[in-house]
């Protein structure tokens, strides 16, 4: 499906063509980055003090790569449920709440391990929901995929609680590669039917947040252990089936990045400011995997002036963005929020292509620096 | 108990050994060892080691979670023998996650540390409205309000907590600590708390001295 114009009326840009998108993430882009914020990062419903500001501006700057959020199947549900993640009779913690109590999002909703092994195993099962994905719309020549959240160790928390899980891989190993190898099921389907006919998406985009502010969750040793294995068989997998695998992580993630390149990941997002040195990363893996760069929101987007956001885009292109090879994507670190004023906002998407074309076209013409590196950007 | 007993005891708690360290924990009590001694240099002094390898980075979240999980099962065998004698208890804390928040590890791992360093905890868990911290101090006398906030859109609550503490009078008698990965010294000072510190050991250790 050759690309459309008609279809973006107020884009105050170019769209890139699937090809191009291609072309960027194997390393051989010659034309500027491409834009993917997607609508896990971009939320105007979010934000209803400003929806409609912010879907004026998604339509004049649209994503040059299409991610589709994959529909959620429940948490909870009763036997003979196909889209549900538990169908254990009476499993849910929140029927067993005391009127008035509250529940928090970890421990007190972490199912113990007799319940989960009473799950059944082949569910949820991604062929069940009508559509794989929400508000769907036909090809009209962008890349595309879907995303589907929570890969590895983020779905162990989902039925774990977070703290159980960071323990369990001492306590109760076997039960964790046990739950993992059912995961594994989930993946593939969903894998299946995204590049069936039916969507023929060029891409799988995961989140997995395993790293976190000065060092990752756990240490390599556990990653190699158990999210390795678990990661490595669903990238095959979807390579397999000609998608092109994704993944977000927040925090810092450096052990692990050698593993991601040698597991043959695609794409890598966000290498978040703060956790990590950039162009480090830069330097020692710039080359080996498409960097998916995400510029910072807890203090650069929020509480910089949009002179800071212009220049930290200036500075993240210069470091990630190969002119003639690619090997970068553009995005927000993480959900764009309410606190990030509109200003910072539309310099950020506008600097995005405009930057983007510049050094597209000319070349670059050095290394621009990080506002951060000159003054102290906080609330 | 000699060196080796102290050696297994510790290596049983950094491990997450937690039979081990019942099983350790009572021999020593039947052999006369002071509850207090077993305490110190087994228990506490084993969350040590694991506070400095937290801070060199070499050890994560799970062995840090692992290890306070031994502790505590130590802490209840030795409770009732931990009379207060001439040991004065260290100063109540008042701790939780601001509105809005959710996040609840890093606040966790902070309750842990102050434990470990003797502190008691009083874990208001997360999404706090203001009054409630002002709440927990009133009934419980604490002196030391802890909140961690790990959103940007959520770390303008401390600034309501601090106010409530003003307008309850008790602005002068709290010292209120902030983290979370968000927060910097500068925003801590512009919101007048009285401790920042980016990560939970050197909070711990900073708390004591200055109640020293
Ligand atoms: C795990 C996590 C989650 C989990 C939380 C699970 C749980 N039980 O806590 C889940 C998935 C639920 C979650 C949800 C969200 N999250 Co979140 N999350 C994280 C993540 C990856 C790690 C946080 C963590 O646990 N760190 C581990 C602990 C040990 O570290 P810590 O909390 O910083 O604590 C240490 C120190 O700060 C200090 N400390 C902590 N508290 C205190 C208090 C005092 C007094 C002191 C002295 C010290 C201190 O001691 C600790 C140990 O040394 C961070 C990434 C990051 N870079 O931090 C994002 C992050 C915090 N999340 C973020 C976001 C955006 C969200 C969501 C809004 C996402 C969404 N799209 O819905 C929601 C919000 C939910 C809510 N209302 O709270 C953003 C915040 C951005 C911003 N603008 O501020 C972050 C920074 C990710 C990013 N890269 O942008 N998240």
């Amino acid at each position: 499906m050759p690309l459309d114009p008609s279809k973006f009326p107020k884009a105050k840009k170019n769209i890139l063509s699937r090809e191009e998108v291609k072309a960027i993430l194997r390393g051989e882009g010659k034309t500027r980055p491409a834009q993917v914020i997607t609508p896990l990062l971009f939320v105007p419903e979010e934000q209803p003090e400003r929806q409609e500001f912010m879907q004026n501006l998604i339509e004049e700057y649209p994503d040059d790569a299409v991610f589709f959020e994959y529909t959620r199947p429940a948490n909870f549900g009763k036997p003979g449920d196909r889209y549900v993640w538990c169908d254990v009779e009476g499993a849910d913690p929140m029927l067993k709440l005391k009127p008035g109590a509250t529940i928090g999002i970890d421990e007190k909703t972490a199912l113990d391990w007799e319940t989960i092994q009473k799950i059944t195993r082949d569910i949820p099962d991604p062929f069940a929901p009508k559509s794989l994905v929400q508000n769907f719309f036909e090809d009209d020549g962008r890349y595309r995929g879907v995303f589907w959240t929570r890969l590895s160790f983020e779905r162990l928390w989902h039925f774990r609680g977070m703290s159980e899980t960071l323990m369990d891989f001492y306590l109760n190993p076997d039960e964790i590669k046990d739950l993992l190898d059912r995961l594994k099921h989930v993946l593939m389907r969903a894998i299946d039917r995204a590049s069936s006919d039916e969507y023929k998406f060029d891409a799988i985009a995961f989140t997995d947040d395993i790293g976190m502010q000065d060092r990752p969750f756990f240490s390599e040793d556990i990653f190699i252990e158990f999210l390795k294995p678990h990661y490595k068989e669903v990238i095959d997998y979807a390579h397999s089936k000609g998608l092109d695998v994704w993944l977000h992580t927040c925090g810092n993630v450096e052990p692990f990045i050698p593993h991601f390149i040698e597991m043959g990941l695609d794409v890598l997002h966000p290498i978040q400011k703060y956790t990590m040195d950039e162009k480090k990363i830069a330097e020692l893996y710039g080359d080996k995997i498409c960097i998916w760069a995400g510029m910072e929101v807890q203090r650069i987007l929020p509480f910089g002036t949009p002179e800071d956001v212009r220049q930290e885009m200036r500075f993240l292109m210069d470091t990630f963005y190969h002119p003639g090879k690619g090997h970068a994507v553009f995005s927000s670190g993480n959900r764009l929020g309410k606190d990030i004023p509109n200003e910072n906002m539309r310099a950020f998407f506008e600097e995005m292509y405009e930057y983007g074309e510049k050094i597209a076209k000319e070349g670059r013409s050095g290394q621009n620096e990080s506002p951060a590196t000159t003054k102290d950007i906080h609330p | 108990m000699d060196q080796a007993f102290y050696e297994e005891l510790i290596l049983s708690v950094t491990r997450g050994k937690v039979k081990d360290v019942d099983r350790l924990c009572r021999e020593a009590l039947e052999n006369g060892v002071s509850a207090f001694k077993i305490l110190d240099d087994g228990l506490l002094a084993a969350m040590q080691i694991v506070a400095e390898r937290w801070k060199n980075g070499t050890v994560f979240i799970p062995e840090v979670l692992i290890a306070a999980r031994a502790l505590n099962v130590g802490l209840a065998i030795l409770e009732p023998y931990l009379v207060l004698g001439n040991q004065k208890p260290k100063a109540k804390v008042v701790l939780g996650t601001v509105k809005d928040d959710l996040h609840d590890i890093g606040k966790n791992i902070v309750g842990l540390m102050l434990k470990s360093h003797g502190f008691e905890c009083i874990d208001l868990g997360v999404d706090v409205a203001p009054a409630k911290f002002v709440e927990a101090v009133k009934e419980s006398g604490a002196k030391v309000v802890c909140m961690s906030a790990l959103l940007t859109t959520s770390m303008i609550h401390f600034t309501e907590v601090v106010q409530a503490f003003k307008e309850a009078g008790l602005r002068d008698s709290v010292l209120i600590c902030v983290g979370g990965a968000p927060v910097t010294a500068t925003f801590a000072s512009q919101i007048e708390a009285d401790i920042f510190e980016p990560d939970a050991v050197t909070f711990a250790e900073h708390l004591e001295r200055r109640l020293a």
